[in-house]
C-alpha cells in the first residue's frame, strides 16, 4: 500500500487552506484581484441574495374599503371542498384562475461596508450608489415593478424598513434613495443613522423591509463582516 | 345596583383569571416553539412575515381550457401606492373578512355568499326560547340560520353597484328596530328588509379616488362588521350591538392619500330606511390607516331627528375605534396578537330632553360607552381565540334595543319596559371566544357571553311572550298593551353558549 510521504502533509494542507480562505479574510483590500471582488459582490457576508415573500393580495371587502371593486382574480368554487369546510382531508386542489407567481430574486448588498465598495471598483461596476455620510447603507438591487417617480414612494419605503438587533431598539432608515436599473429593475438604498455604531457584540442584525406586497428579510453576522479583523458595516 | 357591581366584580375577576390562562399557554407555546427553532441562518423574520421561501409552486394542475399563456408565469404586481390601503394586509383587523383568495372574482361582478348559522344555550332556558337585546342571536336552545346572504359586486368601468340580500332570523331583528317606516305610507320594512346592502356609484380618478354613492350602505359605527364571519366576536358589544349596522342614503368616499378615507354621508337617519322627521341626519367617516399594523376609525353623527312623534329632537353621536396589531411572527405557534378599542358618546337634545344636566321636567339624555377586545391567532391563522367585553350607560334607552315583548317592535314599544326619557339603562357585557378556522373561508366558532344590566332587561326562563294555553306562547293582543294576568319575566343577567358556523365565500 502506498503511503503519503508525511513531509508533504503539511505544506498540502496549508494551500489546501490558503485556497479555501476568502480573499476578504486572507487579502488586504488593497491586494484584491478583479475576481476576489466579484466574489465578494456576489456572495460574501456583506452581500446576500434573497427570494421576497408576497404578501396576499386583497379580498373584495378590503378592495370595497379602498373605494374600488373587482379584482378580476377569482379562484373558482373548486377550491371549495369537504377539507375547507372541516380541515379533514385534502386540502383545496382546485385553484382555476390564479397563475403562479415567479418572484425575483434580489440581491441584498450591506452597501456601506468598505468591502463592498473597494469591491464595486475593483469589480469596475458602473455607477455605485452615492451614500450619505455617517450612515449606515443596505441596497436592495433587481427589484422589479418600481415607478420611481411615485411622489410618496420613497418616504413609504422608508418607514417601513428596519435593522434589528436583539434586545435593542430596532433602527429606522432615515433615508432611501431609488436608482433605475436596466430592464426596469431599480435599486433601492436604505440609509440608517449612524448615530450608535453597531459593534461586535450585537452579532445578528437583520435587515427588513417592505417594497409594495414584497417582504424581505435578512441576516448578517457582525463575526462574519470583518476586514483586517475590524467590523466593516 | 348591587346586583349590577357583583356581577362586575365576578365577571372581571373571570375575565382576568382567563386572560392569564390565556396569557400562560401563549408563554408556554412561544417557549415550545423557541426551544423548537433551528439554528438557521436564514431570517426566521419578526414583524411582517417574510421568512425567504422558494417561489410559490402551482398548487393546482393547470386547465386544459386555459389560454395557452396562463402557463408562462406571472411577475410581481408593482408597487401600488396609489390605490388606497393596498399597501398591506388588513385582514388581521376585527370587521375585516380574513380570506385572501375571492372564489367568486370576475371582470365584471365579484360574487358573495355568506352563510351564518347558530345555536345558543341559554343558562335561563327561557320558555319562549326568545333571546332579547341584540341583533345578533335572535332564539335560544334550537338551530338558527342567523343569516344567509348572496349577492356582490357590479363592476364596469367606473360604474359600481353592490347587492347583497339577508335572509335568515337578522331580516326580521334588524328591521324591527327602525320605526321611520311607520311614517306614512309604503312598508318600507317590508320592502328592504331582505336587502343588507345595496347601492349603486361612480368612481371618479381624482386623487387616489372618489366615490359617489347611492342607497343601502353598512354602517361601521360600533366597529364590528354587520357580518359575524368577519368579526372577532359573535356578541359584539353595546357600543356595537346597540349602533348603526347600516345607512340609506348617500356617502362620498374621498380618499385624499392611499391611508386616509375622508367619507361624508347624507342620510335618513341612525339606521333607518325612511325619514322619521323633516330633517336628514348629517355624518361621516375618517379611516386612517397610517401603518400596516394600525387602524383609526372616527365616525360623527349628527342632527338626525330620529323619534317617532317628536320632531325637534336631534341626534349627536362620537363614535371612535382604533385597532393595533403589535405582535406578528409567522414561525411562532401564537403567531399575532391584535386588539381594538372602541369609545362612543351621544345625545339627544331637544323636544323634551337635554344632553347635559338634566331635570325632572327635561332629563339628560345621552350615551356613553366603551368596549375592548383582544384577540391571539395561532397555527398559522388555524385557530383564534378572543377576549372582549364593554359598559354602557345610556339614560332615556334610546339605543337601548327594545324587548320584542308580545311582539313589540320599535314603532309600538311596551308598557312592560318603556323608553322615556328619564328612564335609566346601564349594562356591561363580556366574552370568551374560540374559533377553529379550517380554511380561509369557513369559521367554527364557540363563543361564551355573559350580560348584565342594572334594570330586569334579559330573558329569564318565563321568557317574554303571553301564554295562551298551558305550553302555549304566543302574541297576544296589542304590544302596546298590559295584558291582564301577564308579566314578561325579565331578569338583570345572561348567560349563554354560542356555537356558531360561518361560511362567507
Amino acid at each position: 500500500m502506498k503511503t503519503i510521504p508525511k513531509s508533504l502533509i503539511l505544506p498540502f494542507s496549508v494551500v489546501l487552506l490558503v485556497a479555501a480562505t476568502p480573499s476578504w479574510k486572507s487579502k488586504q483590500i488593497e491586494q484584491w484581484s478583479e475576481q476576489d471582488a466579484k466574489l465578494i459582490l456576489n456572495n460574501s457576508p456583506w452581500v446576500k441574495k434573497v427570494t421576497p415573500v408576497l404578501m396576499p393580495q386583497h379580498n373584495e371587502a378590503q378592495r370595497r374599503a379602498g373605494g374600488q371593486m373587482g379584482g378580476g382574480d377569482g379562484i373558482g368554487i373548486e377550491a371549495i371542498t369537504a377539507s375547507a369546510l372541516t380541515g379533514v382531508g385534502a386540502p383545496a386542489s382546485g385553484k382555476r384562475g390564479r397563475r403562479p407567481i415567479h418572484m425575483p430574486t434580489l440581491e441584498i448588498r450591506w452597501e456601506s461596508a468598505r468591502a463592498v465598495r473597494a469591491g464595486e471598483v475593483k469589480a469596475h461596476e458602473e455607477d455605485p450608489p452615492d451614500l450619505a455620510a455617517g450612515s449606515y447603507a443596505i441596497a436592495v438591487y433587481d427589484v422589479p415593478g418600481i415607478d420611481v417617480n411615485q411622489r410618496t414612494l420613497a418616504y413609504d419605503l422608508k418607514k417601513d424598513a428596519f435593522l434589528k438587533r436583539e434586545g435593542k431598539k430596532d433602527r429606522r432608515a432615515s433615508r432611501v434613495d431609488l436608482l433605475p436599473q436596466d430592464g426596469g429593475l431599480t435599486t433601492i438604498v436604505f440609509m440608517f443613522p449612524r448615530s450608535e455604531e453597531f459593534t461586535a457584540l450585537d452579532r445578528r442584525i437583520t435587515f427588513m423591509a417592505q417594497i409594495g406586497r414584497l417582504s424581505v428579510a435578512q441576516y448578517f453576522y457582525t463575526d462574519e463582516m470583518l476586514i483586517e479583523g475590524k467590523l466593516d458595516l | 345596583m348591587r346586583t349590577l357591581t357583583c356581577t362586575k366584580s365576578r365577571s372581571v375577576l373571570i375575565a382576568g383569571l382567563l386572560a392569564g390562562l390565556a396569557g400562560q399557554v401563549v408563554l408556554q407555546t412561544a417557549k415550545a416553539q423557541q426551544a423548537g427553532e433551528p439554528a438557521t441562518k436564514t431570517v426566521a423574520s419578526d414583524a411582517v412575515a417574510p421568512t425567504p421561501t422558494a417561489a410559490p409552486t402551482p398548487d393546482a394542475p393547470a386547465d386544459p381550457q386555459a389560454p395557452a399563456t396562463a402557463a408562462a408565469p406571472a411577475t410581481p404586481p408593482p408597487v401600488d401606492l396609489d390605490t388606497p390601503f393596498a399597501y398591506a394586509d388588513f385582514t388581521w383587523m376585527n370587521s375585516v373578512p380574513r380570506n385572501q383568495d375571492e372564489v367568486l372574482d370576475g371582470k365584471y361582478f365579484s360574487g358573495e355568499f355568506r352563510v351564518d348559522t347558530n345555536y345558543m344555550y341559554d343558562y335561563e332556558h327561557p320558555i319562549d326560547h326568545t333571546l332579547i337585546g341584540t341583533t345578533e342571536g335572535e332564539r335560544t336552545g334550537e338551530f338558527i340560520i342567523q343569516a344567509l346572504n348572496i349577492g356582490g359586486d357590479f363592476h364596469a368601468g367606473n360604474m359600481q353597484g353592490r347587492i347583497l340580500t339577508q335572509f335568515g332570523a337578522v331580516s326580521t331583528a334588524v328591521p324591527r328596530n327602525d320605526a321611520s317606516y311607520s311614517q306614512g305610507q309604503w312598508q318600507l320594512n317590508d320592502a328592504y328588509r331582505y336587502l343588507s346592502e345595496m347601492y349603486a356609484g361612480y368612481h371618479i380618478n381624482f386623487q387616489h379616488g372618489l366615490n359617489i354613492q347611492v342607497g343601502d350602505f353598512l354602517s361601521y359605527i360600533g366597529l364590528f362588521s354587520y357580518y359575524s364571519f368577519d368579526n372577532w366576536a359573535y356578541q359584539p358589544s353595546y357600543v356595537s350591538s346597540n349602533t348603526p349596522w347600516f345607512f340609506t342614503g348617500m356617502r362620498v368616499q374621498w380618499f385624499p392619500t392611499n391611508k386616509l378615507k375622508i367619507e361624508p354621508w347624507l342620510i335618513n337617519g341612525w339606521q333607518t330606511y325612511a325619514k322619521y322627521n323633516g330633517r336628514e341626519g348629517l355624518g361621516g367617516q375618517i379611516l386612517w390607516r397610517p401603518t400596516k399594523n394600525l387602524d383609526f376609525v372616527f365616525n360623527t353623527y349628527t342632527l338626525g331627528r330620529d323619534v317617532l312623534g317628536n320632531n325637534t329632537r336631534s341626534r349627536y353621536h362620537e363614535d371612535d375605534s382604533m385597532e393595533w396589531k403589535y405582535y406578528e411572527n409567522p414561525n411562532k405557534g401564537m403567531h399575532r396578537m391584535a386588539f381594538s378599542l372602541t369609545w362612543d358618546l351621544g345625545c339627544e337634545t331637544g323636544g323634551g330632553v337635554k344632553c347635559t344636566n338634566g331635570t325632572a321636567a327635561t332629563p339628560a339624555q345621552n350615551f356613553a360607552g366603551v368596549m375592548a377586545y383582544h384577540r391571539w391567532w395561532f397555527d398559522h391563522d388555524k385557530f383564534g381565540a378572543t377576549i372582549g367585553g364593554g359598559v354602557v350607560d345610556n339614560p332615556g334607552r334610546y339605543l337601548v334595543l327594545l324587548p320584542p315583548i308580545n311582539g313589540a317592535t320599535a314603532t309600538t314599544g311596551t308598557p312592560y319596559f318603556t323608553e322615556n326619557p328619564g328612564d335609566k339603562f346601564r349594562g356591561y357585557d363580556y366574552q370568551l371566544t374560540f374559533d377553529y378556522m379550517p380554511s380561509q373561508w369557513v369559521t367554527w366558532r364557540v363563543e361564551y357571553t355573559q350580560r348584565g344590566a342594572d334594570v330586569p332587561y334579559f330573558s329569564g326562563p318565563g321568557g317574554i311572550t303571553p301564554q295562551v294555553t298551558p305550553g302555549l306562547y304566543v302574541n297576544t293582543g296589542d304590544p302596546t298593551q298590559i295584558i291582564p294576568g301577564f308579566t314578561p319575566d325579565l331578569r338583570k343577567q345572561e348567560r349563554r353558549w354560542i356555537f356558531s358556523l360561518m361560511v362567507k365565500l
